[in-house]
């Protein structure tokens, strides 16, 4: 438990921060208690790892923990490309190696659903800063595993495989967005995308592609899987929006895993002051 | 010499009826032996409430053509009992408890949703009526639903007459209506919306049919219990 002090000061953060405002050691504005939320409550382990959207095992979100257990993990290997050619490629050890990091991040499903977890993991950033020949690309593509003898999934045709989404490079290089290959002070779970996953807090969760073996740096904007498939509800930027209507359900309102009743659902998933910025020449409304 | 005569024994049937029709709520509560709260029940309560509630309907939309299937395969397989619409008499009379099971499966959904997602906060369902395009033919059928609920008495049967049914045929708007609902939210990958599609389109093309073609109208099959035995 060499991190809970970590741990516990992360959670206790918006309480010293309080604590400051109050002592003046910052100032008033800075902290906009509208829109935060009073404090995180890491959601059940169990609930966590059997209540999954992982559309590569099954729709259905009980049954992809049991669907999933068996998938092979290793040998595993992180292929970088710029365009179509081959830039690097990485084992976990490789990946795992960077500085690492523990974060408790709010996960925002599409779907209206949310959850508090711990993660570990390392930036994208100091993954991507390493590159030998920085990639100055406008956007990053990631594609899952494709393994239709493994993820049941996969052999309906309905669903463009393998899953693919992208990030803007600003987004990718943002210190938030990590490649997380654990989680509750344990491994990542194949159900939660082992071995390596993609964790973006500020956007819905399909935005945080799990088994990730495939980084590509473009210049044209990556077209995800869920874009391809119904343009009209999932966009390429895909950050939690309460103000943006979504046609078949509401955005305003998620609920917490193991909770009964829903609370309100925050601007950028409460994450709105540290990437606010990267969106301030955009229309939110029409770039959903 | 009939043992079982379904007409006759109608509280039999109408029990077993009511007796499934508690499943699906039953079933909700199956999390009360494990150790934890299930990680999502609002969202388990009210797409089974809501799911319900639509098959019942499609059930009672499906009584009337169901009865005239039943007597036409009967007569075609040369049976002693059902060749006569008044045979299936108790489909009719058990229509009513299938449409206050749907009824009440509809409260339950509409009570979650304003309880468990909007906190009675008459605000905010404004704000999503406007921008949600399935909650519209939603609230239309929960309100025919609860009219056609309240009516379905003897006692309104009696006091409305001829336009009882006249009422109650709002079923052909309201089923359409509320599979509408159910339609615009379901993910677009998802199947059981075509299924059910298909089973409201056919239902409703039987209505046409038997009102448009001469073959197949009959003046005794007008979607109440028949009184004398016909054939």
């Amino acid at each position: 438990m060499s991190d809970y002090t970590a741990k516990q000061l992360f959670l206790n953060r918006r309480q010293l921060v309080k604590q400051a405002v109050a002592l003046g050691l910052l100032p008033q504005h800075v902290w906009s208690l509208s829109e935060e939320k009073p404090a995180l409550k890491i959601s059940s382990k169990s609930h966590v790892s059997n209540y999954n959207n992982y559309y590569e095992f099954s729709t259905n979100k009980e049954a992809v923990a049991h669907l999933a257990k068996d998938l092979t993990l290793e040998p595993w290997s992180l292929n970088i490309y710029r365009d179509d050619s081959l830039v690097s490629t990485l084992t976990l050890e490789q990946v795992k190696a960077f500085p690492q990091y523990e974060r408790i991040y709010r996960m925002r499903c599409v779907e209206g659903w949310s959850a508090v977890i711990p993660w570990r993991g390392i930036q994208l950033r100091d993954l991507i800063l390493s590159l030998d020949s920085q990639p100055k690309a406008h956007y990053v593509k990631f594609e899952a595993l494709h393994r239709p003898s493994e993820m049941l999934g996969q052999r309906r045709g309905s669903f463009p495989w393998p899953y693919t989404e992208g990030l803007r490079m600003d987004e990718a290089l943002h210190p938030l967005t990590l490649l997380v290959f654990g989680m509750y002070d344990g491994e990542l779970l194949p159900q939660c995308g082992a071995p390596l996953r993609l964790i973006i807090p500020w956007k819905y969760g399909f935005k945080s592609l799990k088994a990730l073996t495939k980084i590509t740096f473009t210049d044209e904007q990556p077209v995800s899987s869920w874009s391809q498939i119904s343009p009209g509800e999932y966009g390429f930027y895909a950050n939690v929006n309460p103000e943006v209507p979504h046609p078949r359900w509401s955005q305003r309102r998620e609920l917490p895993l193991g909770e009964i009743r829903k609370i309100a659902t925050l601007p950028f998933n409460g994450y709105a002051k540290e990437v606010a910025d990267l969106y301030k020449d955009l229309d939110l409304s029409q770039y959903y | 010499m009939r043992i079982f005569e379904p007409n006759r024994h109608y509280s039999v049937l109408r029990n077993t009826l009511v007796f499934f029709a508690c499943i699906p709520l039953a079933s909700q509560f199956q999390f009360l032996g494990d150790e934890e709260f299930p990680p999502n029940f609002f969202a388990q309560l009210i797409l089974t409430s809501g799911h319900t509630a639509l098959v019942l309907l499609i059930v009672a939309l499906a009584i009337t053509p169901l009865r005239r299937w039943l007597t036409f395969t009967c007569s075609v397989l040369k049976m002693k009992w059902g060749k006569r619409l008044a045979d299936w008499n108790f489909l009719i009379r058990l229509r009513r408890p299938i449409g206050l099971g749907a009824f009440f499966y509809m409260a339950l959904h509409i009570l979650v949703y304003l309880y468990l997602e909007l906190a009675f906060d008459w605000g905010a369902f404004l704000y999503e009526l406007k921008h949600r395009e399935f909650l519209l033919p939603g609230v239309i059928a929960a309100i025919l639903t609860t009219v056609l609920a309240l009516t379905s008495g003897s006692y309104w049967r009696r006091r409305l007459g001829r336009w009882w049914r006249r009422l109650h045929r709002c079923m052909y708007i309201l089923c359409p209506l509320a599979f509408l609902h159910y339609f615009l939210f379901s993910k677009p990958t998802e199947w059981l919306p075509r299924v059910y599609l298909c089973l409201i389109t056919i239902l409703l093309i039987h209505r046409v049919v038997v009102l448009s073609v001469k073959r197949f109208r009959r003046s005794d099959d007008t979607g109440m219990e028949v009184k004398r035995a016909s054939r």
